[in-house]
């Protein structure tokens, strides 16, 4: 409620603001026409018209009410500079004060109605201008520019009601628009992260794809459409949004297991580097029992590292070395190739440190990465059991 | 109806912020008085008309089509075609047109004025569907039409040059204020929109996708997707042609890179990111995703301490083009416990002085963690020292390449 109330007190001031100057400068363009009011008056109410624009000015600022007091005090001023320094007050005199008394001091006052209380500034404030204006029109003139001069403080009051009750409706409707908008980017985050995790480990889309860059040349035709088929149908699943475990091909079962075993699906990254003519060596432990989550993220690691190796080292020999003890599970993953200095070559070229790092540290693992040129490289990947 | 039609009614839209109908309806029953006290001027100048026939034409012309803007905008939900404002507009110009002939060679055109001023004000009906540019050139040529036929006229003479004066006056400033008033509306509006929007980001974990992104990766799937597909029912032959080989290679490339990179933002970058204000004035450079790492009560009150700098920084600041900076570094073991990390912030805010910065900025960097503010020769500078829970297992042989 506070936060609506700054926002409602803003607005306020910022619009008496600008009421306020329009009815300054309506005034002052009256009173600067040419006529009866004789050029001594004119001049004598300008340092006023200025001092008055400078209090309007500074409505916004947190000294609402002096400001604003200033501003009918000129106001004031200026009323009896155009009676008494003028000739003789005419029936124009009031169309000069009108803008002045009618549209400019309560403009500006509405800035009050922020306040407790402040209705009742307000109004005195509108009514002593008002009483001064009708002192300084002729006598005949008095009943309509009175009328006149109390239906703008009306209209001031009824603009100053209209803006400060439309905001506490208008933030309501903002904070619906926000709900909602919330609701749609937790979706958008747990869809991208499903579509993420589902792939990353369990197709071979990337696989594929790269193949057929190659136009499927040095593959066996029938094993590319079998594997293309098994793709597109899991793209499909993910974009229909059917759970993936009643996909065939996939071991991937997180509904039904709450833990599985490394083993099948180890196969299944040795497969994929296979095709993309990289040999790899597993070596330890064969069955291991972690959290689907967690292996989601490990096997991800170990094959963006294999990913590394295959791009780099230029050999075409990998070995995984899978060991665990009680609290945690290992995988070094080390290659005989051409190896790098590890302080040159940035890790972001390596495209490790976002990937691995930041997903495993997610998941409570770490990574660690070995190598120098000539000498191969060793990456240790960890992560709690 | 088509989509170009479609595409444009939403950008009318846009004009009509949350929340406007209330401010409308307001403004349309203010109006209201308004002609019905024009209408009472001309009621009582009934004998002064040589001709009453233009007049009240004027009166029937304005009262329909003011009317019509009320239903359709009304029925389109806070929304106006271009046409019909062009419509109504020709039907203001005809309105004034009519109460100048009325009124010609009247002794004081300016007091006889009554119709038309009422057309000129209702340009107010459209403040909250049109931009504020085009109301203000729509009464500017209203005012500026009348003030140039007076002149031409006999009416304009010495004695009721003021009344002329005063009733242009009249005609333009009330329209200019509602526009003005409705403008700051819209924009405190469409900050607090975007506040709120930008909000939705601290829920996410350390580093996330945008929206965008995962709709980007949505895509690339479908398009792999129809490939494999072809591939797999034998609608394209193997080896494949070469432009379907580079097609297949771009895909694998784009996915990868989606792959790896989309995961690279934190929550921090992408509420700037999202945030078309936001984004003109802040600086984010967080080469090790720390930010990711603060708690959400601790994001909730930086990107609020950010918005009360943005507002400040607007307006008041001295170098409203240099933007806002925040440095973040990378986590350090805490020397206080092992199960806390500290992060450092710095915020550099440009041309700016303790004075000019919201009371409120201090209470939210507080919260998000032991600060200390500086003057340098620039502006103020902010070093906020906060700690995070260290991750878990990061004890042990924790990762730092």
């Amino acid at each position: 409620m506070d936060q609506i109330q700054v926002k409602r007190d803003r607005l306020l001031r910022q619009g008496a603001r600008v009421y306020g100057l329009a009815g300054l400068i309506a005034s002052f363009a009256v009173l600067a026409t040419p006529g009866s009011w004789g050029l001594l008056a004119f001049w004598t109410a300008i340092p006023l018209y200025v001092l008055a624009t400078v209090c309007v000015w500074m409505l916004q600022s947190r000294r609402t009410l002096r400001w604003a007091g200033g501003l009918l005090a000129c106001a004031i001023a200026i009323t009896f500079v155009i009676m008494l320094v003028s000739p003789a007050p005419t029936a124009s005199t009031g169309l000069a004060l009108i803008p002045l008394l009618g549209a400019a001091v309560p403009g500006a006052l509405m800035a009050l109605l922020a306040y407790r209380l402040g209705w009742f500034w307000f109004w005195i404030g509108c009514l002593a201008g008002t009483g001064a204006g009708i002192i300084a029109v002729t006598p005949a003139n008095r009943p309509i520019v009175l009328t006149v001069l109390l239906l703008g403080c009306v209209l001031a009051h009824a603009v100053g009601y209209l803006l400060s009750s439309s905001i506490p409706p208008a933030l309501r409707q903002v904070a619906e628009v926000g709900r909602a908008h919330r609701a749609e980017r937790q979706a958008s985050e747990l869809e991208a992260h499903r579509r993420q995790n589902a792939r990353l480990l369990h197709d071979t889309v990337l696989a594929t794809l790269t193949l057929l860059a190659h136009s499927g040349r040095g593959v066996s035709e029938e094993a590319l459409r079998e594997q293309a088929r098994n793709d597109a149908h899991l793209l499909r699943q993910l974009r229909l949004g059917e759970p993936l475990f009643t996909l065939p091909e996939a071991g991937y079962r997180p509904e039904l297991v709450e833990e599985t075993t490394l083993g099948t699906t180890l196969d299944s990254v040795k497969q994929r580097f296979d095709q993309l003519g990289l040999d790899v060596n597993w070596h330890g432990a064969g069955r291991i029992m972690l959290p689907p989550g967690v292996l989601d993220g490990f096997l991800f690691a170990i094959s963006e590292c294999l990913e590394n190796v295959r791009r780099h080292s230029g050999v075409a020999l990998a070995h995984v070395t899978i060991t665990e003890d009680e609290r945690f599970v290992r995988a070094m993953v080390t290659d005989a190739g051409r190896g790098f200095e590890v302080d040159a070559v940035g890790i972001e070229r390596l495209g490790i440190k976002d990937s691995v790092v930041a997903r495993l540290a997610e998941l409570g693992g770490s990574a660690r990465l070995f190598s120098s040129p000539g000498a191969g490289t060793t990456v240790l990947l960890e992560v709690p059991r | 109806m088509s989509a170009a039609v479609l595409a444009d009614r939403s950008r009318g839209r846009r004009h009509a912020a949350i929340g406007m109908r209330r401010l409308w309806v307001g403004t349309a029953i203010i109006l209201a008085f308004q002609l019905a006290f024009d209408f009472a001027g001309t009621l009582d100048r009934l004998d002064d008309y040589r001709d009453i026939v233009p007049v009240f034409t004027g009166w029937a012309v304005l009262i329909v089509a003011d009317a019509a803007i009320v239903i359709v905008t009304r029925v389109l939900g806070e929304h106006l075609p271009n046409w019909l404002f062009v419509l109504w507009y020709a039907a203001l110009v005809l309105v004034i047109a009519l109460d100048l002939t009325s009124s010609w060679g009247m002794p004081n055109p300016g007091d006889s004025f009554t119709v038309g001023l009422s057309a000129s004000i209702s340009l107010v009906l459209a403040v909250v569907t049109r931009p504020t540019v085009e109301i203000f050139t729509a009464a500017v040529g209203l005012a500026l039409a009348t003030g140039v036929a007076w002149i031409f006229t006999g009416g304009y003479a010495a004695p009721f040059i003021h009344e002329t004066v005063y009733t242009l006056c009249q005609m333009l400033f009330p329209v200019l204020v509602a526009a003005l008033i409705t403008g700051s509306f819209r924009r405190l509006m469409r900050r607090e929109t975007e506040e709120l929007l930008s909000h939705s980001a601290i829920a996410a974990p350390r580093l996330t996708v945008g929206i965008e992104a995962s709709e980007q990766l949505a895509r690339l799937d479908l398009a792999a997707e129809s490939l494999l597909s072809a591939v797999a029912d034998g609608r394209m032959r193997l080896p494949l042609s070469e432009e379907v080989a580079k097609r297949a290679g771009s895909l694998a490339t784009e996915l990868r890179l989606h792959l790896l990179a989309s995961r690279s933002k934190t929550w921090l970058g992408l509420a700037i990111e999202e945030s078309t204000l936001l984004g003109e004035h802040v600086r984010v450079d967080d080469p090790t995703s720390s930010a990711g790492l603060l708690n959400t009560r601790q994001r909730a009150a930086l990107l609020s301490a950010l918005w009360l700098l943005h507002d400040e920084h607007g307006v008041s600041s001295r170098s409203p083009h240099e933007p806002i900076a925040l440095t973040f570094g990378a986590p350090t073991r805490a020397i206080e416990t092992d199960h806390f990390e500290a992060i450092s912030i710095r915020v550099d805010v440009p041309g700016s002085t303790r004075m000019m910065i919201d009371p409120g900025v201090w209470e939210h960097f507080a919260r998000v963690g032991r600060y200390r503010e500086a003057l340098d020769g620039l502006g103020m500078r902010i070093d906020i020292h906060c700690l995070v829970p260290a991750p878990r297992g990061s004890t042990r042989g924790r990762t730092d390449y």
